[in-house]
Protein backbone atom coordinates (compact mmCIF):
# COMPACT_ATOMS: atom_id res chain seq x y z
CA UNK A 1 0.00 0.00 0.00
CA UNK A 2 2.93 2.24 0.91
CA UNK A 3 4.11 1.90 -2.58
CA UNK A 4 0.89 2.53 -4.42
CA UNK A 5 0.40 5.72 -2.36
CA UNK A 6 4.09 6.91 -3.23
CA UNK A 7 3.40 6.40 -6.78
CA UNK A 8 -0.03 8.21 -6.48
CA UNK A 9 1.42 10.91 -4.48
CA UNK A 10 4.30 11.41 -6.84
CA UNK A 11 2.30 11.71 -9.51
CA UNK A 12 0.28 14.35 -8.42
CA UNK A 13 3.86 16.44 -6.83
CA UNK A 14 5.81 15.47 -10.22
CA UNK A 15 3.36 17.32 -12.39
CA UNK A 16 4.02 20.56 -10.98
CA UNK A 17 7.53 20.00 -9.87
CA UNK A 18 9.46 18.60 -12.86
CA UNK A 19 8.03 21.41 -14.53
CA UNK A 20 10.40 23.67 -12.45
CA UNK A 21 13.21 21.63 -12.73
CA UNK A 22 12.83 21.64 -16.35
CA UNK A 23 13.15 25.39 -16.43
CA UNK A 24 16.21 25.07 -13.73
CA UNK A 25 18.24 22.60 -15.60
CA UNK A 26 17.69 24.59 -19.13
CA UNK A 27 18.43 27.81 -17.19
CA UNK A 28 21.80 26.24 -15.99
CA UNK A 29 22.56 25.12 -19.19
CA UNK A 30 21.92 27.72 -21.32
CA UNK A 31 24.24 29.69 -18.86
CA UNK A 32 27.23 27.77 -19.56
CA UNK A 33 26.25 27.76 -23.17
CA UNK A 34 26.11 31.68 -23.70
CA UNK A 35 29.12 31.64 -21.58
CA UNK A 36 31.49 30.45 -24.58
CA UNK A 37 30.99 32.99 -26.86
CA UNK A 38 30.78 36.48 -25.85
CA UNK A 39 26.95 37.70 -25.32
CA UNK A 40 27.55 39.87 -22.46
CA UNK A 41 23.60 40.48 -21.91
CA UNK A 42 22.31 36.93 -22.34
CA UNK A 43 24.74 36.29 -20.38
CA UNK A 44 24.09 38.14 -17.32
CA UNK A 45 19.81 37.72 -17.37
CA UNK A 46 21.23 33.93 -17.53
CA UNK A 47 23.68 34.03 -14.42
CA UNK A 48 20.72 36.06 -12.78
CA UNK A 49 18.28 33.43 -13.09
CA UNK A 50 20.96 31.00 -12.29
CA UNK A 51 21.58 32.90 -9.10
CA UNK A 52 17.57 32.95 -7.79
CA UNK A 53 17.12 29.63 -9.25
CA UNK A 54 19.26 28.14 -6.16
CA UNK A 55 16.75 29.90 -3.59
CA UNK A 56 14.04 29.87 -5.69
CA UNK A 57 13.90 26.07 -5.84
CA UNK A 58 14.78 24.83 -2.24
CA UNK A 59 11.80 27.49 -0.82
CA UNK A 60 9.86 26.37 -3.94
CA UNK A 61 9.98 22.79 -3.42
CA UNK A 62 9.46 22.86 0.51
CA UNK A 63 6.41 25.05 -0.49
CA UNK A 64 4.83 22.46 -3.10
CA UNK A 65 5.59 19.88 -0.49
CA UNK A 66 3.49 21.48 2.61
CA UNK A 67 0.63 22.71 0.04
CA UNK A 68 0.52 19.40 -1.40
CA UNK A 69 0.67 17.75 2.05
CA UNK A 70 -2.92 20.13 2.93
CA UNK A 71 -4.36 19.33 0.00
CA UNK A 72 -3.98 15.81 0.12
CA UNK A 73 -4.78 15.23 3.64
CA UNK A 74 -7.43 17.85 4.69
CA UNK A 75 -8.53 19.34 1.38
CA UNK A 76 -10.88 18.12 -1.03
CA UNK A 77 -8.73 14.95 -1.45
CA UNK A 78 -8.95 14.53 1.77
CA UNK A 79 -12.55 12.60 1.34
CA UNK A 80 -10.46 10.28 -1.10
CA UNK A 81 -7.42 10.16 0.96
CA UNK A 82 -8.79 9.32 4.66
CA UNK A 83 -11.14 6.70 3.34
CA UNK A 84 -8.75 4.76 1.98
CA UNK A 85 -8.51 1.43 3.39
CA UNK A 86 -4.86 2.67 4.87
CA UNK A 87 -3.45 3.47 7.66
CA UNK A 88 -2.79 6.91 8.73
CA UNK A 89 1.12 6.35 9.72
CA UNK A 90 1.64 5.08 5.92
CA UNK A 91 0.24 8.36 4.53
CA UNK A 92 2.11 9.96 6.51
CA UNK A 93 5.22 8.25 5.68
CA UNK A 94 4.71 8.37 1.92
CA UNK A 95 4.19 11.59 2.54
CA UNK A 96 8.00 12.12 3.83
CA UNK A 97 9.59 9.81 2.01
CA UNK A 98 8.49 11.66 -1.23
CA UNK A 99 9.43 15.25 0.23
CA UNK A 100 12.84 13.85 0.83
CA UNK A 101 13.15 12.48 -2.87
CA UNK A 102 12.11 15.78 -4.25
CA UNK A 103 14.53 18.20 -1.98
CA UNK A 104 17.13 16.00 -2.82
CA UNK A 105 16.47 16.24 -6.93
CA UNK A 106 15.89 20.16 -5.84
CA UNK A 107 19.42 19.86 -4.06
CA UNK A 108 21.25 17.93 -7.19
CA UNK A 109 19.97 20.80 -9.15
CA UNK A 110 21.27 23.22 -7.36
CA UNK A 111 24.41 22.27 -7.07
CA UNK A 112 24.57 21.74 -10.74
CA UNK A 113 23.82 25.24 -10.72
CA UNK A 114 26.58 26.16 -8.04
CA UNK A 115 29.47 24.26 -10.06
CA UNK A 116 27.96 25.78 -13.26
CA UNK A 117 28.55 29.36 -11.75
CA UNK A 118 32.26 28.43 -10.71
CA UNK A 119 32.98 27.31 -14.32
CA UNK A 120 31.66 30.33 -15.68
CA UNK A 121 33.35 32.72 -13.16
CA UNK A 122 37.11 30.26 -13.50
CA UNK A 123 36.41 30.71 -17.04
CA UNK A 124 36.22 34.33 -16.47
CA UNK A 125 39.33 35.02 -14.42
CA UNK A 126 37.36 36.14 -11.57
CA UNK A 127 39.28 35.60 -8.32
CA UNK A 128 37.03 32.95 -6.50
CA UNK A 129 37.39 32.96 -2.58
CA UNK A 130 39.76 30.29 -1.35
CA UNK A 131 37.80 27.27 -0.23
CA UNK A 132 38.41 25.66 3.45
CA UNK A 133 41.16 23.50 2.85
CA UNK A 134 42.18 20.47 4.84
CA UNK A 135 43.83 20.50 7.68
CA UNK A 136 45.47 17.24 7.84
CA UNK A 137 43.91 15.76 5.15
CA UNK A 138 43.04 11.96 5.14
CA UNK A 139 40.09 9.80 6.23
CA UNK A 140 39.12 13.00 8.72
CA UNK A 141 38.10 14.91 5.72
CA UNK A 142 35.75 12.08 4.55
CA UNK A 143 34.61 11.48 8.21
CA UNK A 144 33.60 15.14 8.31
CA UNK A 145 32.18 15.42 5.28
CA UNK A 146 29.79 12.13 5.74
CA UNK A 147 28.84 13.83 9.42
CA UNK A 148 27.98 16.83 7.38
CA UNK A 149 25.73 15.33 4.72
CA UNK A 150 24.22 13.13 7.71
CA UNK A 151 23.59 16.35 9.79
CA UNK A 152 21.84 17.58 6.43
CA UNK A 153 19.81 14.85 5.45
CA UNK A 154 18.80 15.09 9.59
CA UNK A 155 18.14 18.86 8.95
CA UNK A 156 15.61 18.01 5.97
CA UNK A 157 13.83 15.85 7.96
CA UNK A 158 13.49 17.85 10.72
CA UNK A 159 11.76 20.87 8.37
CA UNK A 160 9.43 18.15 6.89
CA UNK A 161 8.63 17.07 10.20
CA UNK A 162 7.75 20.56 11.23
CA UNK A 163 5.71 21.53 8.39
CA UNK A 164 3.48 18.44 8.97
CA UNK A 165 3.20 18.94 12.29
CA UNK A 166 2.34 22.95 11.50
CA UNK A 167 -0.56 21.93 8.89
CA UNK A 168 -1.88 18.87 11.18
CA UNK A 169 -1.62 21.19 14.41
CA UNK A 170 -3.64 23.36 12.06
CA UNK A 171 -6.64 21.41 11.37
CA UNK A 172 -7.33 19.86 14.84
CA UNK A 173 -10.22 20.99 16.46
CA UNK A 174 -8.93 23.96 18.41
CA UNK A 175 -7.54 25.65 15.37
CA UNK A 176 -9.47 25.09 12.59
CA UNK A 177 -11.39 27.50 12.93
CA UNK A 178 -8.18 30.43 12.23
CA UNK A 179 -7.50 28.96 8.74
CA UNK A 180 -5.06 27.40 6.71
CA UNK A 181 -2.77 30.11 7.05
CA UNK A 182 -2.25 29.86 10.95
CA UNK A 183 -0.30 27.02 9.83
CA UNK A 184 2.56 29.40 8.68
CA UNK A 185 1.84 31.14 12.16
CA UNK A 186 2.88 27.76 13.85
CA UNK A 187 6.11 27.24 11.88
CA UNK A 188 7.70 30.66 12.31
CA UNK A 189 6.67 29.72 16.08
CA UNK A 190 8.77 26.44 15.91
CA UNK A 191 11.25 27.81 14.19
CA UNK A 192 12.13 30.85 16.51
CA UNK A 193 11.65 27.72 19.46
CA UNK A 194 14.14 25.50 17.76
CA UNK A 195 16.83 28.34 16.65
CA UNK A 196 16.75 29.61 20.24
CA UNK A 197 17.09 26.82 21.71
CA UNK A 198 20.15 25.75 19.41
CA UNK A 199 21.58 29.24 19.67
CA UNK A 200 21.18 29.16 23.72
CA UNK A 201 23.10 25.41 23.54
CA UNK A 202 25.94 26.13 20.93
CA UNK A 203 27.01 29.19 23.06
CA UNK A 204 26.62 28.30 26.75
CA UNK A 205 27.81 24.67 25.95
CA UNK A 206 29.57 24.44 22.98
CA UNK A 207 30.33 20.89 22.56
CA UNK A 208 31.95 19.93 19.12
CA UNK A 209 32.91 16.57 17.49
CA UNK A 210 36.31 17.14 15.98
CA UNK A 211 37.87 15.29 13.26
CA UNK A 212 41.81 14.87 13.73
CA UNK A 213 44.30 11.90 13.49
CA UNK A 214 41.54 10.18 11.60
CA UNK A 215 39.65 9.76 14.72
CA UNK A 216 36.23 11.72 15.58
CA UNK A 217 35.85 12.68 19.24
CA UNK A 218 33.87 15.34 21.24
CA UNK A 219 35.03 18.28 22.60
CA UNK A 220 33.62 21.00 25.17
CA UNK A 221 35.38 24.19 23.77
CA UNK A 222 36.99 26.65 26.15
CA UNK A 223 34.87 29.65 26.96
CA UNK A 224 36.90 32.81 28.10
CA UNK A 225 34.57 35.19 29.53
CA UNK A 226 36.89 37.59 29.06
CA UNK A 227 37.89 37.46 25.55
CA UNK A 228 34.42 35.75 24.61
CA UNK A 229 33.89 37.36 20.99
CA UNK A 230 37.56 36.71 20.28
CA UNK A 231 37.14 32.97 21.06
CA UNK A 232 33.97 32.74 19.07
CA UNK A 233 35.75 34.08 15.93
CA UNK A 234 38.68 32.40 16.40
CA UNK A 235 38.79 28.20 14.62
CA UNK A 236 40.09 25.36 16.44
CA UNK A 237 43.18 23.85 14.83
CA UNK A 238 41.38 20.94 13.22
CA UNK A 239 38.00 20.13 10.96
CA UNK A 240 34.86 20.48 13.83
CA UNK A 241 31.38 20.49 13.71
CA UNK A 242 28.59 21.51 16.71
CA UNK A 243 26.79 18.27 18.04
CA UNK A 244 24.04 20.29 18.91
CA UNK A 245 22.27 21.04 15.44
CA UNK A 246 21.87 17.68 14.97
CA UNK A 247 20.87 16.53 18.45
CA UNK A 248 17.78 19.44 18.09
CA UNK A 249 16.88 17.62 14.58
CA UNK A 250 16.84 13.94 16.05
CA UNK A 251 14.53 15.02 18.70
CA UNK A 252 12.33 17.44 16.42
CA UNK A 253 11.90 13.62 14.32
CA UNK A 254 11.41 11.59 17.16
CA UNK A 255 8.76 13.65 18.79
CA UNK A 256 6.68 15.49 15.81
CA UNK A 257 6.55 12.10 13.77
CA UNK A 258 4.60 10.22 16.51
CA UNK A 259 2.74 13.45 17.66
CA UNK A 260 1.61 13.87 13.37
CA UNK A 261 0.61 10.51 13.56
CA UNK A 262 -1.86 10.63 17.08
CA UNK A 263 -3.22 13.84 15.70
CA UNK A 264 -4.49 12.53 12.47
CA UNK A 265 -5.91 8.94 13.70
CA UNK A 266 -7.23 11.35 16.70
CA UNK A 267 -7.73 14.50 16.65
CA UNK A 268 -8.43 15.99 13.03
CA UNK A 269 -10.69 16.48 10.30
CA UNK A 270 -11.38 17.04 6.73
CA UNK A 271 -12.73 20.64 6.12
CA UNK B 1 -30.16 -10.08 11.10
CA UNK B 2 -26.32 -8.81 12.27
CA UNK B 3 -26.43 -5.01 12.86
CA UNK B 4 -23.70 -3.33 10.23
CA UNK B 5 -23.49 -0.03 12.32
CA UNK B 6 -23.88 0.04 16.26
CA UNK B 7 -23.59 3.37 17.65
CA UNK B 8 -23.57 4.21 21.56
CA UNK B 9 -23.42 7.72 23.00
CA UNK B 10 -22.24 9.13 20.05
CA UNK B 11 -21.55 12.97 20.65
CA UNK B 12 -19.60 14.93 18.47
CA UNK B 13 -19.69 19.44 18.92
CA UNK B 14 -18.27 21.91 16.41
CA UNK B 15 -16.73 24.48 19.01
CA UNK B 16 -20.18 24.79 21.85
CA UNK B 17 -22.77 23.57 19.16
CA UNK B 18 -23.21 20.01 19.79
CA UNK B 19 -24.37 18.15 16.49
CA UNK B 20 -24.76 14.84 17.49
CA UNK B 21 -25.74 14.35 21.18
CA UNK B 22 -25.56 10.49 22.82
CA UNK B 23 -26.78 9.05 19.38
CA UNK B 24 -27.65 5.37 19.95
CA UNK B 25 -27.99 3.34 17.13
CA UNK B 26 -28.53 0.22 15.10
CA UNK B 27 -28.56 -0.15 11.45
CA UNK B 28 -28.96 -3.70 10.19
CA UNK B 29 -27.37 -5.41 7.25
CA UNK B 30 -28.58 -5.93 3.94
CA UNK B 31 -31.11 -2.62 4.00
CA UNK B 32 -31.49 0.71 1.91
CA UNK B 33 -31.58 2.91 4.48
CA UNK B 34 -32.91 6.29 4.31
CA UNK B 35 -30.91 9.46 6.55
CA UNK B 36 -33.50 11.81 6.55
CA UNK B 37 -33.32 15.14 8.26
CA UNK B 38 -32.83 19.18 7.87
CA UNK B 39 -29.88 21.45 7.16
CA UNK B 40 -27.70 21.30 10.15
CA UNK B 41 -29.20 18.33 11.90
CA UNK B 42 -25.73 16.37 11.71
CA UNK B 43 -26.08 13.79 8.91
CA UNK B 44 -23.01 14.61 6.94
CA UNK B 45 -21.47 14.40 10.57
CA UNK B 46 -22.69 11.54 11.08
CA UNK B 47 -21.61 9.70 7.59
CA UNK B 48 -18.26 11.60 7.91
CA UNK B 49 -17.77 9.31 11.52
CA UNK B 50 -18.77 6.33 9.86
CA UNK B 51 -16.41 6.79 6.52
CA UNK B 52 -13.66 7.52 8.99
CA UNK B 53 -13.23 11.12 8.13
CA UNK B 54 -14.03 12.92 11.06
CA UNK B 55 -12.00 10.85 14.47
CA UNK B 56 -12.64 13.62 16.99
CA UNK B 57 -16.10 12.59 18.60
CA UNK B 58 -17.01 10.65 22.06
CA UNK B 59 -18.87 7.31 22.29
CA UNK B 60 -18.36 4.35 20.64
CA UNK B 61 -18.90 3.78 16.43
CA UNK B 62 -18.90 -0.14 15.19
CA UNK B 63 -19.05 -1.07 11.65
CA UNK B 64 -19.38 -4.84 11.21
CA UNK B 65 -17.73 -5.01 15.03
CA UNK B 66 -14.83 -3.01 14.12
CA UNK B 67 -14.31 0.43 15.11
CA UNK B 68 -13.53 2.43 12.34
CA UNK B 69 -10.13 1.91 10.78
CA UNK B 70 -8.27 0.75 8.00
CA UNK B 71 -10.63 -2.42 7.96
CA UNK B 72 -13.55 -0.62 8.39
CA UNK B 73 -12.51 1.42 5.70
CA UNK B 74 -12.01 -1.45 3.31
CA UNK B 75 -15.54 -1.99 3.84
CA UNK B 76 -17.45 1.03 3.57
CA UNK B 77 -17.78 2.84 0.30
CA UNK B 78 -18.60 6.32 0.76
CA UNK B 79 -19.83 8.95 -1.49
CA UNK B 80 -19.02 12.42 0.04
CA UNK B 81 -21.59 15.07 -1.24
CA UNK B 82 -18.70 16.67 -2.75
CA UNK B 83 -16.35 15.87 -5.58
CA UNK B 84 -12.78 14.64 -4.22
CA UNK B 85 -11.22 13.29 -7.13
CA UNK B 86 -7.88 15.48 -8.91
CA UNK B 87 -9.40 17.23 -11.53
CA UNK B 88 -6.69 16.44 -13.84
CA UNK B 89 -7.05 13.09 -13.79
CA UNK B 90 -8.66 10.95 -16.89
CA UNK B 91 -11.93 8.73 -15.84
CA UNK B 92 -9.65 5.73 -16.54
CA UNK B 93 -6.94 7.23 -14.22
CA UNK B 94 -9.38 7.29 -11.14
CA UNK B 95 -10.52 3.34 -11.68
CA UNK B 96 -6.92 2.36 -12.08
CA UNK B 97 -6.67 4.22 -8.26
CA UNK B 98 -9.81 2.38 -7.22
CA UNK B 99 -8.51 -0.68 -8.84
CA UNK B 100 -5.11 -0.44 -6.84
CA UNK B 101 -6.83 0.17 -3.28
CA UNK B 102 -9.64 -1.38 -2.91
CA UNK B 103 -9.53 -5.25 -3.81
CA UNK B 104 -13.31 -5.48 -4.09
CA UNK B 105 -13.20 -3.14 -7.06
CA UNK B 106 -15.53 -4.28 -10.10
CA UNK B 107 -13.70 -2.86 -13.04
CA UNK B 108 -15.95 -4.63 -15.77
CA UNK B 109 -18.88 -3.28 -13.97
CA UNK B 110 -17.43 0.33 -13.70
CA UNK B 111 -16.71 0.25 -17.20
CA UNK B 112 -19.81 -0.98 -18.37
CA UNK B 113 -21.70 1.76 -16.46
CA UNK B 114 -19.51 4.53 -17.66
CA UNK B 115 -20.41 3.31 -21.09
CA UNK B 116 -23.95 3.69 -20.29
CA UNK B 117 -23.78 7.15 -18.89
CA UNK B 118 -21.70 8.33 -22.00
CA UNK B 119 -18.79 8.94 -19.40
CA UNK B 120 -15.63 9.03 -21.83
CA UNK B 121 -12.65 6.89 -19.94
CA UNK B 122 -10.03 8.82 -21.48
CA UNK B 123 -11.72 12.33 -20.82
CA UNK B 124 -10.16 14.36 -18.04
CA UNK B 125 -12.26 15.14 -15.27
CA UNK B 126 -11.75 19.22 -15.35
CA UNK B 127 -13.75 18.96 -18.84
CA UNK B 128 -16.69 17.50 -17.65
CA UNK B 129 -19.40 19.19 -16.01
CA UNK B 130 -20.53 19.03 -12.15
CA UNK B 131 -23.11 16.09 -13.16
CA UNK B 132 -20.60 14.33 -15.08
CA UNK B 133 -18.30 14.57 -12.33
CA UNK B 134 -20.51 13.38 -9.75
CA UNK B 135 -21.82 10.34 -11.78
CA UNK B 136 -18.07 9.56 -12.39
CA UNK B 137 -17.98 9.56 -8.42
CA UNK B 138 -21.34 7.60 -7.99
CA UNK B 139 -20.23 4.86 -10.75
CA UNK B 140 -17.02 4.02 -8.43
CA UNK B 141 -18.68 3.70 -5.46
CA UNK B 142 -21.31 1.64 -6.58
CA UNK B 143 -18.76 -0.72 -8.02
CA UNK B 144 -17.06 -1.78 -5.41
CA UNK B 145 -18.34 -4.93 -3.32
CA UNK B 146 -18.87 -3.36 0.30
CA UNK B 147 -20.88 -4.01 2.80
CA UNK B 148 -21.80 -0.72 3.60
CA UNK B 149 -22.07 1.77 0.99
CA UNK B 150 -22.69 5.59 2.45
CA UNK B 151 -23.80 8.29 -0.03
CA UNK B 152 -24.11 11.40 0.98
CA UNK B 153 -26.78 13.62 -0.65
CA UNK B 154 -26.17 11.55 -4.24
CA UNK B 155 -28.88 12.96 -6.21
CA UNK B 156 -28.23 17.13 -5.30
CA UNK B 157 -27.33 18.83 -8.33
CA UNK B 158 -28.84 16.72 -10.65
CA UNK B 159 -31.87 17.30 -12.95
CA UNK B 160 -34.99 15.06 -12.03
CA UNK B 161 -34.36 13.14 -15.28
CA UNK B 162 -31.24 11.61 -14.18
CA UNK B 163 -32.50 11.38 -10.67
CA UNK B 164 -34.38 8.32 -11.84
CA UNK B 165 -31.42 6.84 -14.01
CA UNK B 166 -29.25 7.31 -10.46
CA UNK B 167 -31.27 5.81 -8.13
CA UNK B 168 -32.09 2.81 -10.33
CA UNK B 169 -28.07 2.59 -10.88
CA UNK B 170 -27.85 2.21 -7.22
CA UNK B 171 -31.01 -0.35 -6.77
CA UNK B 172 -28.59 -2.57 -9.18
CA UNK B 173 -25.32 -1.70 -8.46
CA UNK B 174 -25.12 -2.10 -5.57
CA UNK B 175 -24.82 -5.82 -3.66
CA UNK B 176 -27.95 -7.44 -2.09
CA UNK B 177 -26.35 -8.27 0.97
CA UNK B 178 -25.08 -5.37 1.82
CA UNK B 179 -26.20 -1.71 3.78
CA UNK B 180 -26.77 1.17 1.57
CA UNK B 181 -26.89 4.52 3.92
CA UNK B 182 -28.53 7.34 1.74
CA UNK B 183 -28.85 11.37 2.82
CA UNK B 184 -31.26 13.02 0.74
CA UNK B 185 -33.78 16.31 1.10
CA UNK B 186 -35.42 14.79 -1.83
CA UNK B 187 -37.39 11.96 -0.42
CA UNK B 188 -40.20 12.13 -2.74
CA UNK B 189 -37.84 10.34 -5.08
CA UNK B 190 -36.18 8.54 -2.77
CA UNK B 191 -38.80 7.06 -0.92
CA UNK B 192 -39.87 4.57 -3.11
CA UNK B 193 -36.33 2.49 -2.54
CA UNK B 194 -36.34 2.66 1.18
CA UNK B 195 -36.43 -0.37 3.67
CA UNK B 196 -35.82 1.86 6.69
CA UNK B 197 -35.95 5.68 7.02
CA UNK B 198 -33.63 7.11 10.18
CA UNK B 199 -35.13 10.52 10.94
CA UNK B 200 -32.71 12.99 12.46
CA UNK B 201 -33.47 16.36 14.15
CA UNK B 202 -30.65 18.59 15.92
CA UNK B 203 -28.44 15.67 16.67
CA UNK B 204 -31.01 13.36 17.85
CA UNK B 205 -32.96 10.70 16.45
CA UNK B 206 -36.65 11.60 15.96
CA UNK B 207 -37.82 8.71 14.52
CA UNK B 208 -36.76 5.44 13.15
CA UNK B 209 -37.51 2.16 11.73
CA UNK B 210 -39.26 0.13 8.75
CA UNK B 211 -40.06 2.75 6.06
CA UNK B 212 -43.45 0.54 4.90
CA UNK B 213 -44.58 0.24 9.19
CA UNK B 214 -44.00 3.87 9.63
CA UNK B 215 -46.10 4.82 6.63
CA UNK B 216 -48.71 2.63 7.93
CA UNK B 217 -48.85 3.59 11.32
CA UNK B 218 -49.15 7.60 10.59
CA UNK B 219 -51.53 7.00 7.31
CA UNK B 220 -49.53 9.32 4.91
CA UNK B 221 -45.86 9.11 3.14
CA UNK B 222 -42.63 9.68 4.67
CA UNK B 223 -42.06 13.15 2.38
CA UNK B 224 -45.21 13.79 4.36
CA UNK B 225 -44.47 12.83 7.70
CA UNK B 226 -41.00 14.67 7.17
CA UNK B 227 -42.38 18.01 6.70
CA UNK B 228 -44.51 17.94 9.34
CA UNK B 229 -42.00 17.04 12.04
CA UNK B 230 -40.19 19.42 10.39
CA UNK B 231 -42.52 22.50 9.92
CA UNK B 232 -41.18 25.88 10.65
Amino acid sequence: MLGKLMRHELRSTGRILSIFYIVAVATVLLQVLASLPEQPVLDILLTLGTIVIIPALLVGTLVIIAVRYYQNLFGREGYLTQTLPVSKGKVLLSHTLLALFWLFCSALICLLAIVALVFILSSASVDLPETTEPVQGGISDLLYLLYQMGALVLQAVSYIAVIFFCITLSNTRLFIKNGVLFSIVWYIAAYTVLGLINTLLTTFLPVYICFYDNAPFIALQHIDWGGYFSNLMSEPPYLSASIWGPIINCCCIAVLFPLINWMLKKKTSVR
Amino acid sequence: MSDIVVTQDLTKSYGIRPVLQQMNLRIPAGRIVGLLGPNGCGKTTFMKILAGLTSDYTGAVYIDGQAPGVYTKSIVSYLPEKTYLKDWMRVRDVMSLFADFYADFDWNKAAELLERFQLPGDMKLKYMSKGMQEKVQLILVMCRNAKLYILDEPLSGVDPAARSVILDTIIRSYNPGSTVLLSTHLIYDVERILDDIIMMGYGQIVMAGEADAIRQQNGRSIDQLFREVFRC
